[in-house]
């Protein structure tokens, strides 16, 4: 959810003036240092030097083009409205979605082209470590005074409001017959969790994104081979007894192998959950289609939104031990064993806030075959739809 | 607007049925000097009866409550509620009553007592983790120890021990006191004269009323407000208070981190 919020805003804030119609965008790098040289028919359009923190994006009109990095050449094809992007390790890609919001590191004019340089950029970590220690504070100082505001805004929200929320959760509930009466409290623990998973996900994004504010750079997400990612699933649903309303959460580890640009599966949901006497291992399987995002042909996709489904395993066991009123008598040991499978379908809006970095927004539909257990002893039953909501942090490796 | 509330609260959640199995118990009592309840979260409130009425009294401790359950569907919720029992152990004099839940239905599962019934001479001692104790007209001693909730005792105890994490306490009755109490406050009530009592309520006030002062020795801690009023104490003060009358044999201490207030219940 905070991801998407986040989306929002870095698309309303950052919107740059739109490029002329009439041209393409050739982006260049990054690449160890290199010189690099666009040609037209007529000769040089563009010089820029790139480096590992150095991209350069040049405009120009359509045409034939040939980029050259010392002896090495591509020549590509470019129509007004599209972007190309050349990975100078060799390989070129384009795609015809239409001129970006990024600023250009060079603007050609339509007729005739003219060289342009990218400076190379230090590395920025000024801006990342304020807003570590004050939410938004590295975006006002990265001269995004309206970011830093509204980041300000949003964080002092949800944390008042999670704050206020978990204090009016009170302890006592149930401890009284006539409490059964009350409210079951579905609307306040929902609020609860659904702020302090908006509170983390901004935190953690709006970190990320001072580095980027900070160095200036268009950003390119590396999809990597594998995806590593935490993610905090919740439930608000029925308890038992008193109270009658429960939060569960689940908070598990997933690492997500690409097999293509579009197809991610591996283990999923790994988690260890402690209750009183008992220990639950938790581990699943889950297989996910992108939707929409960053692809070789599209690679400036700064979101991606993915459907799949998968297994969620636990195995739970108890250890009691029980003294006989007898002193004499010896305390009997017992072991109980139980497991289930909960299989779901899971829908997920990703951000990238860094090139391999992301925040994203889940939602689950699951139902367990076997109580499914949480912490602290806590259960949902079998054959109970599960509808979870949650935030995830995910880094490609 | 209810329309779009309503599907933001359905989202995050999960769908099933409760239900409920109700229970009671009767237990033969003959030879059984104390009893020890030791239950998951429950109110619990016991009442003591007088065993020169036998026809009132029977010799029996008689236990009468409801398991609430959930389930996926409405079938599953009634079996669960079936899964779980209330179990008794005996042992020279002393009998147990706790709670057996299978690992199948732990945390689909809640206990709820309507009442416990027994002699009033009988010895009590009550264990809970969340849960309202409310005890009775019982004559032996009585010992509670609950995590959360509040603590109600009213009888003529032989003596009285009460420790809570969280919550009120409220003690009615003669003999030996010992109550603590983390987060709260704590009202005791000496109904004869004055018995050994330490009361420890490190978050909360205390109140103590004694139904005599003589041969007591008062000692009493607090950042708070200190109030003694009786016929051998009189104080207003704050952080240290001590005082003897008479031989001092009956000790009685109070530390509290809030407001303390002694006086005598002719006063």
């Amino acid at each position: 959810m905070s991801a998407l919020l986040l989306a929002v805003v870095s698309a309303v804030v950052s919107a740059a003036p739109p490029n002329a119609p009439d041209t393409a965008r050739i982006e260049l790098g990054p690449a160890a240092p290199a010189d690099v040289v666009v040609e037209d028919a007529r000769g040089v359009v563009a010089r820029a030097r790139v480096g590992p923190q150095a991209t350069a994006v040049v405009h120009v009109p359509p045409g034939d083009y040939v980029v050259r990095t010392g002896e090495r050449r591509e020549a590509l094809h470019v129509e007004a409205g599209e972007v190309h992007g050349v990975e100078l390790s060799g390989q070129l890609v384009s795609s015809s979605e239409p001129a970006g919001a990024e600023q250009p590191s060079a603007r050609l004019p339509a007729v005739p082209a003219e060289a342009s340089v990218v400076p190379s950029r230090p590395r920025a970590w000024r801006a990342p470590l304020m807003s570590t220690f004050v939410p938004g504070l590295g975006h006002a100082w990265a001269g995004k005074p309206l970011w830093g505001v509204g980041i300000l805004a949003v964080m002092a929200g949800s944390v008042t409001g999670a704050v206020v929320m978990g204090r009016s959760i009170d302890r006592s509930d149930g401890a009284t017959p006539s409490d059964a009466a009350r409210s079951p409290g579905y609307a306040r623990l929902a609020g609860f969790a659904a702020l302090t998973s908006v509170a983390s996900a901004l935190y953690v994004g709006q970190i990320f994104d001072a580095h980027r504010v900070e160095r200036g750079t268009v950003l390119r997400p590396v999809p990597g081979r594998v995806q590593l990612r935490f993610d905090r699933l919740t439930a608000v649903a029925m308890a038992p007894g008193r109270p009658r309303a429960a939060l569960y959460d689940d908070l598990s580890l997933a690492a997500m192998v690409r097999l293509s640009p579009r197809v991610h599966v591996g283990a999923s949901d790994a988690s260890v959950k402690l209750g009183p006497e008992q220990t639950v291992l938790q581990l699943g399987v889950r297989a996910m289609a992108q939707l929409y995002g960053p692809l070789p042909q599209a690679p400036l996709r700064r979101v991606a939104v993915s459907v799949g489904g998968g297994v969620l395993g636990q195995a739970t066991t108890r250890r009691g031990q029980r003294h006989a009123l007898d002193p004499a008598a010896e305390p009997t040991a017992s072991t109980q064993r139980d497991g289930t499978a909960v299989p779901y379908l899971l829908a997920d809006a990703r951000l990238f806030v860094a090139p391999r970095w992301s925040v994203g927004a889940l939602g689950r539909l699951g139902v367990p075959l076997r109580p499914r257990r949480y912490r602290a002893g806590a259960a949902l039953p079998a054959y109970g739809p599960t509808i979870e909501l949650g935030v995830s942090l995910g880094v490609n490796l | 607007m209810r329309r779009w509330l309503f599907g933001l609260l359905l989202a995050g959640c999960s769908l099933g049925a409760r239900a409920q199995g109700a229970f009671e118990v009767e237990r033969d009592l003959s030879g059984v000097q104390a009893l020890s309840v030791d239950l998951p979260s429950t109110p619990i409130a016991v009442r003591g009866c007088d065993r020169v009425v036998p026809e009132s009294c029977p010799e029996a401790l008689l236990v009468q409550g409801r398991w609430h359950a959930t389930g996926g569907t409405p079938s599953e919720a009634r079996r669960n509620a079936t899964r779980p029992s209330v179990d008794f152990e005996t042992f020279e004099g002393l009998m147990r009553m706790s709670a057996t839940v299978p690992l199948e239905v732990e945390g689909l599962v809640d206990l709820e007592l309507d009442g416990v019934g027994l002699p009033s001479d009988v010895d009590l001692e009550v264990r809970t983790s969340l849960g309202d104790v409310e005890v009775r007209a019982m004559t032996g001693s009585v010992l509670v120890d609950v995590e959360v909730g509040d603590v109600d005792i009213q009888g003529e105890m032989r003596s009285t021990g009460v420790h809570v994490d969280e919550g009120q306490v409220l003690v009615e009755g003669p003999g030996a006191m010992d109550i603590r109490v983390e987060r709260g406050g704590v009202r005791a009530e000496h109904t004869a004269g004055a018995d050994e009592t330490t009361i420890l309520a490190p978050g909360g006030d205390v109140e103590l009323v004694l139904g005599d002062d003589a041969d007591v020795d008062l000692r009493i801690e607090s950042p708070g407000r200190i109030r003694v009023q009786t016929d051998a104490f009189s104080a207003a003060t704050t952080g240290l208070y001590r005082a003897r009358s008479g031989t001092g044999a009956t000790r009685v201490e109070i530390r509290a981190g809030g407001d303390v207030s002694v006086r005598l219940s002719a006063l």
